[in-house]
């Protein structure tokens, strides 16, 4: 028999192209090259032979010196003694080796709570998840989140109490506390000033009135750096005082999205997403789905999904929200909409180049109105409150208030302004200044508000929080360490008013003061003079219960906040709901309750009326976005390492902050577009406030011309003076640009090329599986027409029967997968999915997985199990192609042109984008498992691809031999070595480019760089993180993707304590006991893999597919479902469902644009 | 010129290639062999810090092997007790014993015992003990008669090997559920002979010998 070759087929050259990068779309022959390397990772260390060190005798030499010399060593190779640590007193719960799941909530970054369950394992969070109880939260989380968790164990965190920056104590603390508290409450509390942050907890409120009862002249101040201001100012326009809209996206069909990113950063509670999606699954052909309009100005999660995308700079949202208006008005007969619209003064150019943008607007107002109390508009909360009121006034229009946009009558309080507090503090009526939670105004504060100064200006600052190394805490003249969110009592209020409760999971790390406890001793009289001997601590009582006066404030302080809030009848009424308030998370109907407000039509008008329209940007005076990072928000996760390594989910960049331009612009500026070699040229801003920045630009297919998306966050120092040894040094701070004027768009910005190239590490063409269609997408009616069109779309339509080579039985002729009862798979809806990255930081929380650094990131060695795959798609004959005319490469009619010319720039500029998450598809006939040679990838009977870590000898001959590039290698011991830490203690500039990877030259200086030389040297709070479930692996070792089987195996051994109970059903020991394989089945659905819990969207279905029952076997047998790269024929288990959209008739009629690109993304490959 | 060498002397390389490779090849061999968990770690006996004798407790006083390894049947990790589940009785009996001290120390400073660790598989291996306990494998079966042990010794090699020998044929070390913890249980002479058998058929017991069921 001769050898079999299978020849992949030949990419289609049709019209339609996908591609996850600039360089793939050009196919440049630099792109090529890194794609044909056998290991482009590895190679591009080393470019040609010249670039090494070591040669490869002068290696094998010393190698085998080693060898020899290791025999020396033998003699005392006994296993060193190891001790076990059993508990002095039994815990309560505890059973070692078991993991207790507790309730808590996290403060979201927009205010609100995110509800979640907590892991643990004998006191230790390890891994959070979202609490499906509660109804804000459907078991959703987002990346913060997911990983807050590394914030608790972060070793640069704040542990002493400082004064003026040197470490002092909290007795020191406490009497300098208790002497300015005495003089204060003489003085009534002059010249105390309270600084919040936007935290919404029903405790720190009613504690901040009791601290302004008790100095009646304090003051308080709320600042965030990014908050929702804007829209509260009109509804308060528009509705009165205390009234608050929050929106149902289930109980929507057509939402239109004006700037504002609701499934992405500005999600207003954790459900958002599922919520949304649950109008969107596209189950069955004939199931109804909502429709998304999306206006932005550079691509978001949510501009991902929208069924009808226009991209229009920030600044020019108010003309086409006046044009949707006019629409929605003339559709609707609604004249108070109508002079709404018309009192905005709005210049008459258009917001958008595109020929049908007139039809877009009409025809989404139509339809908006056709849907009238299903249907509403949102805009975003960097807006100004004009938007937010015409929104409003649509709103109305559409009948949304009191359907998909509720109103809440909340208790509102009355706080002052950072800017306010600024003015007061310089003009010296500030000499108490006491700032709780997380704020860092120094960094973050408008730049015009001039905070520094103003804080100079304050005799006493007083700032807490879990960071010390930021710019505020440096400048304060004390420093509190604050608690983490896992460490303390609390409680918060989500959007719809819900109380969600925050328990501490472990006592503080360090000395912490939660935010709370510093309230308390502030509200607390004060005590004539510390004692100076600590009072000895009260000897435990013998029946275990603590002492009352021992108990912390925190806990007396929420708890005393729960009785307010709960009202129960009595002491044991109070005591059964507080326990369920505990388990729970939550106090059950704690919602606001509804607002009794209407929409005030005439303050709607004259409000609208205050606009100030800008003129489109051009190319002499841009327009620049500064937006909250996807990863860091506004800068406080900075020394978070999962965060700043994940990439951005559009721009794939990680660990800095770039500025994006659209590709015309680019080609404008004439700026470099592939990002192959790593190197992006840098731009320099020029503000017309005369603010400047230099910053390397990429490009991003889908932004806004003329317009520079930038995010803030970054830059906030090195060494002694920087964050953390993860923050230090990141990207570029464009805090200063901001002004109180223009905070979150910037007009007649000047931009120039430097001509000065630098290194991003973005991973957008790392692990490419090139030219095949990965992912597929139809409209609705293409799915009603023919529902399982993704099954044979590409190469899958022309596969021939029984084409692998691989056959299902061993040499005896048993199936391999014998296991007849588990048989795992996994399907990801490409529908929900939004490219949010939570599944992949949850994977490194679950599965151990080490960060790597900047420059392993440049050269392509990230260890995420599951990459996130971003594709854009376009038509590049833009539509032109007559039907049944087939593509001829290098005709003229229809050749794709490069984008770097002609009028097709448009097109790229005008992409469709999909995600797609991949990590390892537990192929039945896998080509990893064929080639290592020593067995270390070997597949389970009940089908999982095993990696055996110890039996790995690091060939990686597996992660060459797999087609979809899921597996990963430790390039280096970064359990054992944290690669961040630095033996020298020298300063480390991210931003160098270094050619001398392992070549030892001073240059190099952290573990990162020393590699195996490296200190062995891992700090003791980031071994509390880990998951014991799941080894850490060393140096040499390939990881990838496991279906979370310590989760399997653990569900699987329970499964098999059934021995044990019928045994005592039965009431007699031994072998009369009958246990059916079925007995031993696991309960359908009830194992589930860390990625799937943090899905928001409920995209990732995980499951066995020999139980019929299972949720996974419905999503395999979907017509919707297919696999990629099927047709090679290694029958993956990980299963993809395709993408649908629901464009609207009307608008593809007139616009033929839209009807050659919505959801024709995969349409003409087949 | 005389011969310096004698004739002899021809065949000295072939002697001291062949007794190279063949004392290479002992070596290679006794290391393969003796190297190995079965004379490395069987065997070992260190001293605890508490000279707690098992062979009183669990052997003449008949106590339950779960009355302190109590989160056996539920948990991966068989518990060593908590110094609490000690004074339970020893709060009363012997209370001044010497050999007491470091227990009464514990429970009054709160600060835990510290057992040296006899058993130990290596980190990359999962094992539970839960599962085992709950489908017939009793406690002897890798730990040995401990109660008739003053001090704990390493009975079974514990090597991946010896799991396996198991976990290919367990009919031979199934017994009934109420026999776990009885570690002198033996099955009776004809009548019980098979009875492994027919518990592994009756209750289904296919250990796993896929590399997933322990490593991970």
């Amino acid at each position: 028999m001769s050898k079999r070759i299978w020849n992949h087929p030949e990419e289609r050259q049709t019209g339609r192209k996908y591609w996850r990068s600039l360089g793939e779309l050009d196919d440049t022959p630099e792109f090529r090259e890194w794609l044909d390397r056998e290991f482009p990772q590895g190679a591009a260390m080393m470019r040609d032979e010249s670039d090494a060190d070591v040669s490869r005798r002068s290696f094998l030499k010393l190698m085998g010196a080693a060898t020899s010399l290791a025999g020396f060593g033998m003699a005392a190779c006994r296993r060193p003694e190891t001790h076990i640590k059993p508990y002095s007193k039994n815990v309560e719960w505890v059973i070692p080796g078991k993991a207790l799941f507790y309730a808590t909530s996290m403060p979201r970054l927009l205010g609100g709570a995110t509800p979640l369950v907590v892991t643990t394992f004998e006191g230790r969070p390890t891994h959070v998840q979202g609490n499906a109880l509660h109804k804000e939260s459907n078991g959703s989380v987002d990346s913060f989140a997911q990983a807050s968790i590394l914030d608790l164990y972060d070793p640069d965190r704040s542990k002493d109490f400082l004064k003026a920056g040197v470490k002092s104590t909290r007795a020191e603390f406490l009497a300098f506390l208790e002497a300015e508290k005495a003089a204060l409450s003489a003085a009534q509390g002059k010249g105390l000033a309270l600084l919040l942050d936007g935290v919404t907890s029903p405790t720190r409120q009613r504690l901040v009135a009791k601290v302004q009862a008790a100095y009646p002249q304090a003051k308080v101040y709320r600042y965030e750096a990014f908050d929702n201001t804007n829209q509260e100012a009109a509804t308060e326009i528009a509705f009165g005082k205390g009234v608050q809209q929050v929106p149902h996206f289930s109980k929507a069909d057509r939402i239109l999205s004006l700037d504002s990113d609701f499934l992405g950063l500005f999600r207003p509670k954790a459900s958002s997403v599922s919520k949304f999606m649950d109008g969107r699954r596209a189950l069955k052909p004939e199931d109804p789905m909502n429709r998304l309009y999306v206006v932005e100005g550079r691509y978001t999660a949510t501009g991902g999904m929208a069924d009808h995308r226009l991209r229009v700079p920030a600044s020019q949202i108010m003309k086409v929200a006046v044009d949707v208006a006019k629409a929605v008005a003339a559709a609707t007969g609604d004249a108070g909409l109508k002079s709404a619209a018309e009192a905005v003064k709005v210049g008459s150019e258009k917001p958008s180049s595109r020929e049908d943008y007139a039809a877009w607007v009409e025809e989404a107002g139509k339809d908006l109105a056709g849907k009238k109390g299903r249907a509403f508009v949102l805009a975003g909360p960097q807006q100004p409150k004009e938007v937010h009121l015409l929104v409003a006034a649509i709103n109305q229009a559409l009948g949304a208030f009191g359907g998909p946009v509720e109103l809440k009558q909340i208790e509102s309080t009355e706080t002052g302004t950072l800017a306010q507090l600024a003015e007061s503090a310089k003009k010296g009526e500030v000499t108490h200044l006491v700032m709780v939670g997380q704020t860092d105004p120094v960094y973050d504060a408008l730049a015009d508000i001039d905070w520094a100064k103003a804080q100079k200006a304050v005799k006493h600052v007083i700032h807490s929080g879990v960071r010390h190394r930021t710019a505020t805490a440096r400048a304060a003249s004390w420093h509190v360490p604050g608690t983490h969110y896992l460490e303390q009592w609390g409680d918060l209020r989500g959007i719809s008013g819900a109380v969600s409760v925050i328990q501490p999971m472990i006592l503080p790390l360090y000395e912490g003061v939660s935010d709370i406890q510093l309230l308390s001793l502030l509200a607390a009289p004060p005590v004539p003079a510390a004692p100076a001997v600590p009072a000895p601590a009260p000897a435990a009582p013998a029946n275990g219960a603590l002492p009352e006066e021992s108990k912390d404030t925190g806990y007396l302080a929420v708890r005393e906040t729960f009785k307010l809030l709960a009202k129960p009848a009595d002491e044991a009424a109070e005591a059964v709901a507080w326990t369920s308030f505990l388990r729970d998370g939550f106090i059950a109907n704690s919602e606001w309750p509804a607002a009794s407000a209407s929409l005030n039509a005439a303050a709607v008008a004259s409000g609208v009326a205050s606009f100030t329209d800008v003129a489109p940007p051009n190319a002499g005076k841009m327009e620049l976005n500064l937006v909250p990072c996807s990863k860091l928000w506004d800068g406080r996760y900075t020394n978070n390492g999962w965060l700043q390594e994940s990439p951005d989910p559009i721009s794939k960049v990680t660990w800095d902050n770039v500025a994006l331009v659209s590709v015309r612009t680019a080609n404008d500026m004439k700026l470099k577009k592939s990002l192959v070699d790593d190197d992006a040229d840098v731009i320099k801003l020029t503000l017309p406030g005369g603010a400047e920045v230099e910053v390397p630009v990429i490009v991003a297919p889908g932004h806004a011309d003329n317009s520079i998306t930038l995010a803030v966050g970054y830059g906030q120092g090195e060494g002694e003076n920087g964050p953390g040894r993860v923050g230090e040094a990141t990207g570029w701070n464009t805090y200063p640009l901001r002004t109180t004027k223009a905070p979150y768009f910037i007009s007649g910005v000047d931009v120039k090329k430097t001509g000065v190239l630098m290194p991003v590490a973005c991973t957008q063409e790392h692990n490419t599986m090139y030219g095949r269609e990965l992912v597929r997408e139809g409209t609705s009616d293409r799915f009603k027409e023919h529902a399982d069109f993704a099954k044979t779309e590409g190469q899958d339509g022309h596969i021939p029967q029984d084409f692998s080579l691989y056959k299902p039985n061993d040499l005896k002729g048993q199936p391999l997968l014998s296991d007849k009862v588990h048989q795992w798979a996994m399907t990801i809806d490409l529908n929900t999915c939004i490219g949010c990255n939570t599944c992949s930081v949850a994977c490194q929380s679950e599965n151990n997985i080490p960060i790597v650094g900047k420059r392993a990131v440049i050269i392509g060695r990230e260890m995420h199990w599951i990459r996130m795959d971003r594709y854009f798609a376009v038509d590049l004959d833009g539509g032109h192609r007559k039907e049944g005319q087939e593509f001829e490469p290098g005709s003229p009619a229809v050749a794709p042109a490069k984008h770097g010319e002609g009028a097709e720039v448009r097109e790229i500029d005008d992409p469709e984008m999909l995600f797609q998450p991949v990590a390892c598809q537990h192929c039945e006939a896998a080509p990893c498992e064929t080639v290592c040679p020593v067995n270390a990838t070997v597949h389970s009977e009940d089908g999982l691809n095993l990696m055996v870590y110890n039996r790995c000898i690091g060939t990686r001959y597996c992660a060459n031999n797999c087609p979809y590039k899921a597996r990963r290698f430790n390039h280096f011991d970064y359990g054992k070595r944290e690669p961040l830490h630095k033996p020298d203690g020298s300063k480390d500039n991210m931003h160098e480019k270094e050619s001398d990877w392992l070549g030892l030259k001073p240059a190099i200086r952290n573990n990162l760089q020393l590699g195996p030389l490296g200190e062995i040297y891992q700090p003791e709070s980031l071994k509390l993180q880990k998951n014991p479930n799941v080894t850490v692996r060393m140096r040499g070792v390939i990881e990838k993707c496991t279906y979370c089987i310590q989760r399997i195996e653990a569900a699987r051994i329970d499964a098999k304590k059934v021995s044990r109970t019928k045994a005592a059903e039965l009431g007699q020991s031994n072998a009369n006991l009958k246990i059916s394989e079925t007995d031993l089945q696991i309960k359908t659905d009830t194992v589930k893999t860390a990625c799937q819990l943090a899905c928001p969207a409920d995209a990732i279905v995980f499951g066995n597919m020999a139980d019929e029952k299972s949720k996974v076997t419905q999503m395999i047998n979907h017509p919707r479902n297919y696999q990629i790269l099927r047709y090679i024929g290694t029958r993956p288990r990980t299963s993809y469902l395709a993408r649908i959209k629901n464009p609207n008739p009307q608008l593809l009629a007139r616009s033929p644009k839209e009807a050659a690109k919505v959801g024709q993304a995969t349409a003409h490959m087949h | 010129m005389a011969n310096i060498f004698p004739r002899w002397t021809n065949l000295l390389p072939l002697w001291v290639v062949t007794g190279v490779v063949l004392f290479g090849g002992f070596v290679t061999l006794a290391v393969g062999y003796y190297f190995t968990p079965k004379y490395t770690r069987v065997g070992y006996e260190p001293s605890q810090p508490v000279p707690f004798s098992h062979k009183i407790h669990a052997g003449q006083l008949g106590m339950d092997c779960r009355y302190c390894h109590s989160f056996v049947e539920e948990s991966g990790h068989a518990n060593v007790p908590a110094t609490q589940t000690c004074w339970n009785c020893h709060q009363h009996v012997k209370k001044d014993s010497p050999n007491l001290a470091k227990v009464a120390e514990s429970i009054t400073s709160g600060k835990p015992l510290e057992w040296v660790k006899v058993h130990k598989v290596p980190d990359y291996a999962y094992f539970n003990h839960s599962v085992h306990v709950n489908r017939g494998v009793s406690c002897v079966e890798c730990h040995g008669r401990v109660d008739q042990m003053t001090v704990v010794k390493h009975d079974q090699p514990l090597s991946m090997g010896w799991c396996l020998e198991c976990h290919r044929d367990p009919a031979k070390r199934l017994r009934p559920l109420d026999q776990i913890t009885n570690l002198g249980w033996a099955p009776k002479a004809k009548s019980e002979a098979d009875l492994g058998q027919k518990i592994k058929e009756a209750w289904n017991v296919n250990p796993p010998e896929s590399c997933g069921a322990c490593h991970r």
